[in-house]
């Protein structure tokens, strides 16, 4: 009886740590919501219903538009500087590959700050690349294409090399067999890397406001300088939702089509 | 012929190659060279240089945003190593309710710190969420939001997601025999943790917390919604603060030096503990 009790406790006192991990983590995210349709009053909170939303001006859809664009042309991008060093660094040995692959990857950990300062100023005096769609696309990969990188690294590694010696004994060339055969096989890794980098660069609003100024309007650096003057209205929560309507569709999509599996490619 | 070939698939790395130079190499260069130059000198065509004079002003006047920038840092990464341990040994180990709910929302970093930090800030608010633990403990919203509490416990949300992974993809490698061996031969759970468990993943723990540091090295939104003008005060705010605002590119750059060198000592360690550099 005893031992059943402190089974029933652990068991308790697991739900309520794994209930309150995630309330704690999503609740941020609820709020946003939750606050794009209540209006507070002193009196107490109001259903508004979908009234915030209608208060968004047309310039905000045209910057939810150009992030769109950016996050594809990214992605894309991303994709085609990162897919020869992945396939080059699974399938030859050479000196220094160790050191090429940690190149590859610090990017990512540059924060977006130092990325911003460094950018702004060559794209400034030697690249005249400040405030154009060239520029911010090219910046934005800088730090995003190691998501790319990896997923493809790990998709890479885990195909099957006997399709490729298949392929290279029945005399197709080696260009051949990367766009006929490897190609197709690591469709996902090369899924999971444009989602990836497309939800990265759409919500980033760090380093757009150091190399893209006010040139192009993106929907993250309009939020960002919503939250920071207006951060209280009520049309601020909705704008925020929009765009993180539009990464949970992404996200959604990735999770339904291939679980968590490429996550794991980021601890290596 | 073939060994020919074999040269020529180098030069296909030769696009990346330049690029990198270009965008990350270079640019990440120019941040030292800036540093160097007075104010916003080096943008306006003719730098002038001061040797370490802005050095000198980062070490007299922004020492507390170089303490806060580590020790704002490093308590969230102690709170995750806290929250996020457990969370990856059960849901490792054990079949948990919201399984998928759980492994899902380990995707939220990668949107970045907008939602996290606007939310919390809403919630941290007066009609926010926290309201009915503001009735309980009779406190003002003043002693939780705009503190140091607030920033490291925006921090730790944000990072919460890297911990679990490291840890999990580290515990997938622990064979289950070996605690299964622990308790027949009469170990209790608790030494069969410290004696196991533990020693096995601490690599993983060690990443997941290192990278949880190297994350939130780079953080900006939430040190600045969450902790206000003085418990927010981090090097990336002061770094965005003297460019954007008030032009200042020399002491910002000598304070991105700073940074930078933090955040690549920390990746360096990172990578030696995964074993992902020999």
């Amino acid at each position: 009886m005893a031992l059943k009790n402190r089974i029933d406790m652990v068991l308790v006192a697991k739900i309520i740590y794994l209930v309150l991990v995630i309330f704690i983590i999503i609740s941020p995210f609820a709020f946003i919501f939750y606050r794009a349709i209540t209006y507070r009053k002193p009196t107490g909170i109001e259903f508004v219903g979908l009234k915030f939303f209608y208060q968004i001006t047309e310039d905000y859809w045209k910057a939810l538009g150009n992030s769109i664009v950016v996050g594809l042309l990214v992605s894309l991008f991303d994709f085609l500087i990162a897919f020869p060093p992945a396939y080059i660094l699974n399938k030859y040995d050479f000196k220094y590959k160790k050191l090429i692959a940690v190149i590859l990857v610090a990017p990512m950990f540059t924060p977006d700050v130092v990325a911003g300062v460094g950018l702004s100023s060559v794209y400034f005096r030697y690249y005249r690349l400040y405030g154009t769609l060239l520029g911010t696309v090219l910046g934005l990969a800088s730090t995003s294409y190691p998501m790319m990188f990896l997923p493809l690294l790990v998709s890479i590694r885990n195909l099957d090399p006997t399709y490729e010696e298949a392929a290279k004994t029945l005399g197709a060339s080696p260009l051949h067999t990367i766009f006929r055969v490897v190609l197709p096989l690591i469709g996902p890794g090369i899924f999971s890397g444009f989602l990836l980098t497309f939800v990265w660069s759409i919500n980033n609003y760090l380093l757009p406001l150091f190399i893209t100024g006010p040139g192009i309007d993106l929907l993250a650096v309009k939020l960002y300088s919503d939250i920071r003057w207006w951060g209280l209205l009520g049309r601020v929560a909705a704008e925020a939702s929009i765009l993180q309507l539009v990464t949970f569709g992404v996200m959604l999509l990735y999770l339904k089509t291939l679980g968590t599996k490429y996550l794991s490619g980021f601890s290596f | 012929m073939t060994k020919l070939y074999n040269y020529l698939v180098y030069l296909a790395l030769v696009p990346t190659v330049i690029y990198i130079i270009l965008f990350w190499i270079i640019p990440i260069a120019h941040v030292f060279v800036i540093s160097l130059t007075h104010k916003d000198s080096f943008l306006m065509g003719s730098p002038e240089f001061v040797n370490g004079q802005n050095y000198e002003t980062v070490f007299s006047m922004y020492g507390e945003s170089i303490r806060n920038s580590i020790l704002l840092p490093f308590s969230a990464a102690v709170l995750d190593l806290v929250l996020g341990y457990p969370l990856a040994y059960l849901l490792v180990r054990k079949k948990v309710l919201f399984q998928n709910v759980i492994r899902a929302s380990l995707v939220f970093p990668y949107f970045g710190d907008l939602y996290i930090s606007y939310g919390l800030w809403n919630m941290f608010l007066p009609g926010g969420l926290f309201d009915i633990f503001y009735n309980i403990f009779g406190i003002s919203y003043k002693q939780i939001l705009y503190t140091p509490y607030a920033v490291v416990f925006g921090f730790s949300i944000f990072t919460l997601p890297f911990m679990v992974l490291y840890v999990s993809s580290n515990l997938q490698e622990v064979d289950y025999v070996l605690e299964e061996a622990a308790l027949t031969l009469g170990a209790s759970r608790i030494k069969t943790f410290f004696k196991i468990i533990l020693p096995l993943t601490l690599p993983g723990a060690i990443a997941g917390f290192l990278a949880c540091f190297g994350w939130n090295l780079g953080g900006y939104l939430i040190p600045l919604l969450l902790g206000g003008v003085e418990s927010g005060n981090v090097i990336t705010v002061k770094i965005v603060y003297l460019t954007l605002q008030i032009h200042n590119y020399g002491v910002a750059a000598a304070l991105a030096v700073i940074l930078t060198m933090m955040t690549m000592f920390t990746t360096y360690l990172t990578f030696k503990v995964t074993k992902f550099i020999k």
